[in-house]
């Protein structure tokens, strides 16, 4: 049973990139482009990994991850958050809500897969 | 540094290196098995190889790279090192000296080797390969790995203590133990569990109570291994700890390790990646938490706990590790200590600086001529200090430029060894006090003159082992060069056990050539110095001389240009001594500032013995030689007036006179001056052409009044007194 | 997804089914606690586990300690593929009774 991903970015185009990278590997993968749009894309579907970028209009990252701490069906589930260098004290917040990872942008698609695979296997 | 000069530091170096290659040769023929000389010998061709191929010397790196090649399979054993072998790398140090010449002259950028240097090149490498091939079907069996190691040695060891939270943090240890799987092979893994059996700390299921040991095969290092765990390490105690076999290629790695990147025990041990990061900061955590506990609880300072302790005990690195590090780090302690120690400076500058300092030095005596005829006290003391200041200055910029001679003198060893080959002679060379310093311009100045004479006791003055045996010698000879410091100078013995100087032949010889007559009458000493004069010795007739004499004119003339004095003692059978004495250094000397007449001179201070009032009586005249009696003791003096003529005399003489005795050598004797005017800091200027061949004299020096005075060469005037006495004696015999 | 080991009558098993993850692992723990209750015989049936994580392995083991505890035989009677994936992963083969997976071994039943 292939493992599925949820990538939240508001970049269409990274999130097609590491979408492709990430089902080529084997996991199902769903895309969302905010922190509102994830929450509904969701809707207790079972997810088994939540990439999530921090930036982005709507609902920021680190607010989409307190929000699904409180969430019965995604309290447990491994958050790996998308940070770039400059934002150690998001980081910061981000770590203290419960997000698990990072990964540093920009990265490589095989940078991701690597990180991604520690957390779940396919 | 543009790529001119960077080529020139280049040179430098390959010529140091190419150096030390030889010295370690010359101790592997002696001790073939010498770990650090083999070492010396892979590091000089490993270094010229590396720094050439940086500047695209291809040549360089082609021929040192096969030699390092060499190199690394006589160190690890595979390739015997033979005789024949050592003889080719000499060879091979000598073609890499001629590649980099061949450098230093090309035109930028621009290395076209002749054909000639080409084909050595490549003959070499071929008796190189030559040399292997007894040795390459055992360094074939040898080079297998052992088969039989046992398995164990090569698993890592982790453990993971899952934290309580770590589910509810969305971390699953399958996930990790899943990826850790896609690095090489869980051999082992033992999952212990242990909760819920106490009733009243009842099982909480989304608590995790697991921990893994785990046996894990894989060829990735430490740090991907770790990396496996990146994301948990909020959640989970890791331990890693490497394989036994790791060990091995740690030790390699902490011993090609610049020392300048030898920081804390604990970047050691992360740069070979014995450690991880994380691990490190948890130890580092761990040792300033218990420090402050000891401190609040003791009260007194206590020393922190090793970090290494602390390491070992989290599991983190295994004890032998530790201990290893700990040596490296010390070793590179020691060799950095050592190496701060010196710092490279273009010899020009310092040579300006000193030459500044000449300078100064005359400033500051003029100065103390203003001061003094101003005849404001204060002034006088301010001055004082200035000319202590000068003083400590010119001793500390002289001080610069004094270089140990032994580093010099290890070149002879090439020099006797190749030598002593060709001419089928067993010589050993000995050195001692090479640790005696002088000037560094003395030093190269000295270079001709000693091989001169080392050559000389090698070609002439140490015999076959098979006449040596007849003379009831020890078959292999010695030629012994000893340095010491003598109140003011240096002095290099070169003293062989050889033939001896054949006093009669000398003497036969000298008169052949019309030097002497035959009716002279000779001291020894005298005779044997008839080897220094022009035109007896040409090489040629040196080796009829009973093996004496190749250009020691010449020798002789570049000790003397130096200020310095030769001396021979010689007994025919038991071997030959020249001593040499040379003033430390050619800049600046203290000296002993004298009037005689209207002129004034210099004494080199170090040459002073004493000084003493005395009459007109207590001289004596014979013939052209002055005597004084000095307390019972007869010395022959040299009146500094009659000497240099200088105005004033007859009238002068009614006055008293002050005796300078000086010692030169064994030599002592007076000279005798009008005043005598104190010590002073002397530059010493060289005289222009028409006073060169002044007799007496080493140079000039500018006084404080602007004035110049002569310094006094006192082995010359030594010479002066002594044919002066001979001409006497000489007389007598034919009255 | 049958694995042979001791026979157990019907009313003896314990069966899990779907998902047993971090997400499930309180309420199956619930479950089982009262069903582990007075049994003499647990015989875990899980063939229709879909998906089995860090948690899930570790209610297991839970199981097997806690019905040893109370002096009943605890046996696994059936898992599925996922299951027998982390009891490999883990080694625990013998642990659970069942034959550890190496080449050339016949089977015992």
């Amino acid at each position: 049973m292939a493992k599925t991903i949820l990538i939240v970015d508001d970049s269409a185009s990274l999130r097609s990139v590491v979408g492709i990278a990430l089902k080529g590997a084997g996991y199902d993968v769903i895309e969302a482009s905010d922190g509102r749009d994830a929450l509904a894309k969701l809707n207790g579907k079972k997810v088994h990994l939540i990439v999530s970028d921090v930036n982005m209009p709507n609902m920021d990252g680190i607010t989409l991850v307190r929000e699904l701490k409180k969430l019965p069906n995604y309290k447990f589930t491994p958050i790996m958050m998308l940070t770039t260098e400059s934002q150690p004290e998001k980081k910061a917040a981000a770590r203290d809500a419960g997000a698990k990872a990072w990964l540093v942008k920009p990265f490589q698609p095989t940078m991701l897969l690597d990180a991604v695979s520690k957390l779940v296997l396919p | 540094m543009n790529l001119d000069s960077a080529r020139q530091a280049f040179i430098g170096e390959v010529a140091e290196l190419l150096q030390s290659m030889e010295d370690a040769l010359l101790t592997l023929e002696d001790n073939p098995g010498d770990p650090e000389s083999l070492n010396e010998v892979f590091r000089a061709m490993h270094t010229i190889k590396g720094t050439g191929g940086v500047f695209g010397y291809d040549p360089v790196v082609d021929f040192t790279h096969a030699v390092e090649t060499l190199m690394d399979d006589v160190r690890s054993g595979h390739t015997p090192l033979t005789k024949p072998l050592i003889t080719t790398l000499f060879e091979c140090r000598d073609h890499t000296a001629r590649l980099v010449d061949a450098i230093a002259a090309a035109a930028e950028d621009e290395l076209v080797l002749d054909d000639a240097l080409t084909r050595a090149g490549a003959e070499l490498l071929a008796r190189l390969g030559q040399s292997e091939p007894p040795a390459g079907e055992a360094a074939a069996t040898a080079r297998e790995p052992p088969k039989y190691l046992p398995v164990s040695t090569d698993l890592w060891t982790l453990s993971l203590q899952f934290h309580p939270d770590a589910f509810r943090n969305g971390i699953d240890p399958l996930s990790f133990l899943r990826y850790l799987g896609s690095l090489g092979d869980l051999v082992h893994v033992e999952t212990f569990f242990n909760a819920g059996a106490d009733e009243k700390a009842p099982f909480d299921p989304e608590s995790c109570h697991l921990y893994f040991g785990i046996a894990f095969q894989s060829d990735a290092d430490k740090r991907t291994i770790a990396g496996v765990f990146e994301f948990a390490d909020q959640d989970c105690d890791i331990r890693i700890l490497e394989p036994d076999s790791a060990h091995a290629k740690y030790l390699e790695l902490f011993e090609s390790m610049p020392d300048d990147q030898v920081g804390c025990i604990g970047e050691l041990l992360m740069y070979v990646g014995a450690l991880t990061q994380q691990e490190l900061e948890r130890a580092l955590q761990r040792q300033g938490c218990e420090h402050e506990q000891t401190q609040t609880v003791t009260d007194t300072l206590q020393p922190k706990r090793r970090l290494g302790e602390i390491l070992v005990e989290q599991g983190s690195i295994k004890p032998g590790v530790v201990e290893q590090a700990a040596k490296t780090q010390e070793a590179a302690r020691v060799r950095r200590q050592e190496e701060t120690r010196f710092i490279r400076v273009d010899a020009q500058r310092l040579g300006h600086l000193i030459d500044l300092v000449g300078e100064l030095v005359t400033s500051s005596a003029a100065i103390r001529v203003m001061a003094n005829r101003s005849g404001m006290e204060d002034m006088a003391e301010v001055v004082d200090g200035v000319d202590y200041l000068v003083s400590e200055i010119r001793d500390n910029a002289l001080q610069l430029r004094m270089v140990p001679i032994g580093d010099s003198l290890s070149r002879f060893r090439r020099v006797v060894r190749d030598a002593s080959e060709a001419l089928g002679k067993d010589i050993d060379l000995v050195i001692t006090g090479g640790e005696t310093e002088l000037d560094k311009t003395v030093v190269e100045k000295m270079t001709d003159p000693l091989t001169h004479l080392i050559r000389n006791a090698i070609d002439h003055g140490i015999e076959t082992p098979e006449v040596r045996l007849d003379a009831g010698k020890s078959p292999n000879g010695t030629v012994h060069i000893n340095a010491y410091h003598d109140s003011g100078h240096i002095v290099i013995e070169i003293a062989d056990d050889g033939a001896g100087l054949d006093a009669a032949r000398i003497r036969a010889k000298a008169e052949e050539r019309g030097l002497v007559s035959p009716d002279d009458s000779l001291s020894h000493e005298e005779t044997l110095r008839l080897i220094f004069a022009p035109g007896l010795s040409t090489k040629a007739e040196a080796t009829n001389l009973s093996g004496r004499g190749v250009g020691m004119d010449v020798v002789k003339r570049n000790i003397e240009s130096l200020r310095g004095s030769v001396e021979l003692e010689s007994a025919l059978g038991t071997g030959t001594k020249v001593t040499i004495v040379l003033p430390l250094t050619l800049a600046i000397i203290d000296g002993f500032l004298v009037g005689a007449g209207t002129d004034q001179f210099v004494i080199p201070l170090s040459q002073v013995v004493e000084c003493v009032e005395i009459d007109a009586g207590q001289t004596t005249q014979q013939h052209d030689q002055h005597y004084v009696n000095l307390r019972g003791e007869v010395l022959p003096f040299i009146r500094l007036t009659e000497l240099f003529e200088s105005q004033a005399g007859g009238a002068a003489r009614t006055k008293r006179e002050s005796l300078v005795v000086v010692r030169f050598g064994h030599h002592t004797m007076g000279l005798v001056v009008d005043t005598l005017l104190g010590e002073l800091q002397t530059v010493i200027k060289p005289l222009g052409k028409v006073f060169e061949r002044l007799r007496g004299v080493a140079g000039a020096t500018i006084l404080g009044t602007g004035d110049i005075a002569l310094i006094l060469d006192v082995s010359e005037l030594a010479a002066i007194a002594n044919t002066a006495g001979a001409h006497a004696r000489k007389r007598q015999a034919k009255v | 997804m049958t694995t042979a080991a001791v026979p157990s009558r019907p009313e003896e098993r314990i069966t899990l089914e779907g998902e047993l993850t971090i997400y499930t692992v309180a309420e199956t723990f619930g479950r089982l606690r009262v069903e582990l209750e007075g049994r003499r015989v647990c015989a875990l049936d899980l063939s229709a586990v879909s998906e089995i994580d860090g948690a899930g392995l570790q209610l297991l083991l839970w199981v097997k300690q806690a019905s040893e505890a109370r002096g009943a035989d605890f046996s696994l009677v059936a898992h599925s593929d996922a299951v027998a994936d982390v009891i490999a992963l883990l080694q625990l083969e013998p642990r659970f009774g069942m034959a550890p997976v190496q080449p050339n071994q016949e089977d015992v039943a």
